[in-house]
């Protein structure tokens, strides 16, 4: 791995955290996964999924080892390599959007699976039933980032590597 | 209209109709009128155990103790998940160690008070339990 590919992943990892951060204040909306998907699609398969994995990293020593965080090693990665998938059928914004959407949708479920692990199914469904509400509100605000932002990011990132070779 | 406004805006119609269907199949079911309740709080560490019987009209737990909160103490911490109660009888948790465990009738409650409904004859415990 080039100075290059170093200094990019952890540029890359810095802008989730501070992206999460930033957005904290306001329940169940966040860039993640907009910022996730655009950097699959930009960057590719192997650094994208590095930088979650230094994300979450970093949000361990954040907050905390928990059940919660343990369950990011699960779902973030997940993301990642669905869009690495869909990216090889489809580059429009709508299907971006339609996958950010759905996987906010079922986040809660993706957590409850691993919930369930630790305190028994019981628990996982009442989990996963209860935080539908901010599933939905997940689900919604993910679908309106990706589709309002995705293409304008990849456009100015393109542009910027045009004139500072980033990519 | 913009394609993307169009559908933007059916996707909200979507998920206003998620939050409809959620609470016609999944809301707390409540029953209104008169009701008689008991709660009970342990505070094992101040020597606190208090029972009260209180008769209420309120449909969830968290409206109750709202109705009852000078005589108990009620305190919440407002969270982005809803209320969190963090003190009872002028004791409040340290929440770095501890919380208020909440039990109806004997067992653990599955939900939080905001979403507990009040039924007639229950009792619900709020004891004090290190983590």
């Amino acid at each position: 791995m080039r100075a290059k590919d170093i200094t990019q992943i952890a540029i890359l990892s810095a802008s989730l955290t501070a992206g999460k951060l930033v957005l904290s204040v306001v329940p169940n909306v966040e860039i993640v996964t907009f910022l996730l998907i655009t950097f699959t699609v930009l960057f590719g398969f192997r650094k994208a999924m590095i930088t979650t994995l230094i994300f979450v990293t970093t949000d361990v020593l954040l907050y905390g080892l928990g059940t919660w965080n343990l369950g990011y090693y699960f779902v973030w990665p997940l993301l990642i390599i669905i869009t690495h998938l869909l990216f090889k059928i489809s580059q429009s914004e709508y299907v971006f959007a339609s996958l950010a959407g759905a996987f906010g949708l079922c986040f809660g479920f993706l957590f409850a699976v691993v919930e369930s692990i630790f305190y028994g199914v019981e628990y996982g469904v009442v989990y996963w039933i209860r935080g539908i509400p901010f599933d939905i509100i997940h689900g919604l605000s993910n679908f309106i980032i990706v589709l309002i932002l995705f293409k304008p990011l990849i456009k100015t990132i393109k542009l910027a590597n045009e004139k500072m070779n980033i990519l | 209209m913009n394609k993307k406004v169009v559908v933007i805006l059916l996707v909200v119609l979507v998920a206003v109709a998620g939050f409809f269907a959620y609470n016609t199949f999944f809301g707390p079911e409540t029953q209104v009128g008169e009701k008689e309740v008991t709660l009970k709080i342990v505070v094992e560490s101040e020597g606190i155990d208090k029972t009260y019987t209180i008769n209420t009209d309120q449909e969830l737990l968290y409206d109750l103790m709202l109705e009852v909160e000078d005589k108990i103490q009620a305190e919440f911490d407002m969270q982005d998940f809803g209320p969190m109660l963090v003190g009872l009888e002028g004791y409040q948790a340290d929440m770095t160690k501890e919380y208020f465990h909440i039990k109806i009738n004997g067992a653990d409650a599955m939900v939080g008070v905001k979403d507990t409904p009040v039924i007639d004859g229950d009792t619900y415990e709020f004891i004090v339990t290190t983590f």
